[in-house]
């Protein structure tokens, strides 16, 4: 797993606001909310609340409406249903400006025909800020983000990642009680976007204020966020720290879009140990991938309620494994060499393609070996028909 | 290993040779386009069996500055132009502010109708001005206007043109942009003056321009709304000059030089928002 899950500041208040040193930190609340435009209904029944303080990350591939939450907090959308509230107000009929919300966004929205100095000082201008006040702020935000010597250029003039910083700034400034970021790494390069990430990070850690971080790159959602909100078509899938989307996914669409590479997801089939397969109770066994593999005892009990034999099995590429004694027969299509392992890409003799990983150590392989392989950790199940998971 | 000079003198000559035939091409394009202009200064200093002399004289060694005051006084064209800038101001601005807020509207406000309004007002794009001259000359009768400036002015204020111009430039103005300003509280109205307009500075030159251009240059609408001198305007006096000055083409070509002052000077002031409003499209990254 790439990322763990961090610890962020026990700030809730029982009014869902908590004022710091840096200002007021509020908390947000999405309950039963929906969106629609005519037929197409962009967010579903969505309830889900980002603690104070806390950053929270949207995660989902592109058109499944996270972007669209990120626009109903701010105000710029207003929901077909349901309710949001900031702190302990419920905004949905409050102006944008008055809901206390700053947005990064994609492109960076900066006003192209005026000086980075005064791109970060608009919110500040706008909210009729001194001109004393608002120079000293500018230049204090300017500072931390090391765009200083930058203040009398105009936007056209900077590179991505200075754009990025002057955004940010811009959304800084003014301290406001929410930060909504969308994907707004996505227009940078790969180094460029590993270096802001941990600034991002930084930043939050620092100003401690409730982020709500939009993005497709699961990467950048196991690394940054405290807890991961996973959407698909407009509906929330999972909602859990890193580690438990990671490791215990709510269905087969998390367990394939979490994790890099994504889960291998295969059709096995319960051959004893249930109600209907027979067997010695506590002892499950499947066919997976062509091969007899052991489940843990756990899915004894999940399975006891489950009416078919046939399920969704996952398996991380960690946990499949070359093993000369392995019942899952394979010819290696590529190798990558990462490091301390090999990640292979499998074709089996169905034709599917799966990924499994070797340690170091554990031989050389190359594109066109037939191998084994060896189930060597958990083995998720997921229905069929529903695509939820069995068990815990 | 060293480059065989050969190989990169021939794509240098080959450069010279395309430069060369380019500058020559804009070179003739140029004398064209700038000889009538030159043949009108020159005749506007010569007296006017100087004109009709041939071979014509194409330099005037004793140049006659009299022609203009001639010009300028006796056909009154002193009024006219006074008359011209008043009508042509006014248009350009106005036509200018109904463009951008209607543009707008079009391009960023949600409103009942909006499309089928828009393709009304694309729609008088395409019936000609000879078509609609009788009914309007009819109303402004009606209205008593006959013979005043609202005649000259009031039914140029709006432009469909400008309009579908605006509109396209503001549909250009990323929404981010947009929603960015709003959550720092700026409604359409500033966003419009502090945003937008200021991202079209260059189309804005280039539209002021061409409604200048085109109101300046009208004449059979102010000919036939207009009967006396006092609210006539250039273009008409012009007419009148050539009618009442047969004989002396001098004070002809010094009149009309004296009507394309303005928009020459115009042009100098505006020449570069002029460009760059006409290539933005092209350009822009």
């Amino acid at each position: 797993m790439a990322g763990v899950a961090r610890e962020f500041p026990d700030l809730t208040g029982e009014a869902g606001e908590v004022m710091t040193d840096q200002g007021k930190i509020s908390a947000v609340a999405l309950d039963r909310v929906s969106k629609r435009y005519g037929d197409v209904e962009a967010v579903c029944d969505l309830t889900l609340q980002a603690e104070p303080g806390e950053l929270l990350v949207l995660l989902g591939p592109s058109g499944c409406g996270k972007s669209t939450v990120l626009r109903l907090i701010a105000g710029l959308e207003s929901p077909s249903e349901g309710t949001v509230r900031i702190g302990t107000q419920v905004v949905n009929d409050v102006d944008p400006k008055d809901r206390d919300v700053a947005m990064v966004f994609q492109s960076y929205a900066l006003y192209p025909h005026l000086s980075v100095r005064r791109n970060i000082e608009f919110p500040l201008r706008s909210r009729h800020f001194p001109s004393n006040e608002r120079g000293e702020l500018v230049l204090r935000v300017a500072k931390s983000l090391q765009i200083e010597h930058l203040l009398d250029r105009k936007p056209a003039q900077l590179s991505g990642g200075q754009r990025q910083r002057v955004a940010l700034a811009r959304a800084v400034v003014r301290r406001p009680a929410v930060f909504l970021l969308d994907e707004p790494l996505s227009n940078l390069d790969a180094q460029l976007r590993i270096e802001m990430r941990a600034e991002l990070v930084e930043m939050h850690a620092r100003l401690r204020t409730t982020s709500i971080y939009v993005t497709h790159d699961q990467t950048e959602a196991i690394t940054m966020g405290h807890r991961i909100a996973v959407m698909h078509d407009g509906r929330l899938q999972q909602v859990g720290t890193p580690r438990a989307v990671y490791e215990q996914p709510a269905n087969a669409f998390v367990a394939g879009f979490v994790g890099n590479p994504p889960m291998n997801i295969l059709p096995a089939h319960i051959t004893s140990g249930t109600a209907n397969s027979g067997g010695a109770a506590g002892v499950v066994s499947a066919n997976f991938l062509g091969g007899e593999i052991a489940l843990g005892a756990e899915h004894s009990v999940a399975l006891r309620g489950f009416s078919s034999d046939e399920v969704l099995a996952g398996v991380r590429a960690e946990h499949l494994s070359p093993d000369p004694e392995g019942t899952i027969h394979a010819t290696v299509s590529l190798v990558e060499e990462l490091g301390d392992y090999q990640q292979l890409a499998c074709r089996l003799g169905t034709g599917q393609l799966v990924t499994a990983r070797a340690r170091s150590g554990a031989g050389t392989f190359a594109t066109g070996d037939a191998i084994a392989l060896a189930v060597v950790g958990e083995v998720h199940l997921f229905d069929p028909v529903t695509s939820q998971r069995i068990g815990s | 290993m060293k480059a065989d000079p050969s190989v990169t003198a021939r794509p240098r000559t080959r450069r010279a040779v395309s430069v060369t035939f380019r500058y020559v091409l804009l070179g003739i394009m140029a004398v064209i386009i700038g000889f009538p202009i030159y043949i009108t200064v020159v005749n506007s200093l010569l007296s006017a069996p100087q004109i009709a002399a041939r071979p014509p004289t194409l330099f005037p060694l004793h140049p006659m500055w009299g022609s203009f005051a001639t010009a300028f006084n006796q056909a009154h064209l002193g009024i006219y132009l006074r008359n011209s800038m008043i009508v042509t101001v006014l248009i350009m601005v106005a036509e200018l502010l109904t463009s951008i807020l209607a543009g707008y509207a079009f391009a960023c406000v949600r409103f009942p109708f909006r499309r089928t309004i828009f393709m009304l007002c694309i729609a008088t794009l395409m019936v000609p001005m000879e078509a609609t001259i009788v009914p309007n000359r009819q109303t402004i009768v009606e209205l008593g206007w006959f013979n005043s400036f609202p005649a000259l002015i009031v039914p140029f204020l709006a432009s469909g043109v400008g309009i579908f111009l605006f509109r396209q430039a503001f549909l250009g103005v990323p929404r981010d942009l947009h929603d960015a300003a709003r959550l720092d509280g700026y409604g359409h109205f500033r966003f419009l003056t502090r945003i937008a307009v200021p991202l079209n500075r260059p189309l804005i030159g280039a539209f002021a321009l061409y409604a200048f251009l085109s109101a300046w240059n009208q004449y059979l609408w102010p000919l036939i709304v207009t009967e006396t001198n006092g609210v006539r305007t250039v273009q008409i006096g012009l007419r009148q000059l050539q009618a009442l000055n047969v004989d002396q083409t001098n004070v002809i070509f010094a009149g009309t030089l004296l009507a394309a002052l303005p928009i020459f000077v115009l042009l100098l002031i505006f020449q570069r928002q002029l460009v760059r409003g006409l290539t933005a499209g092209a350009l822009k990254g």
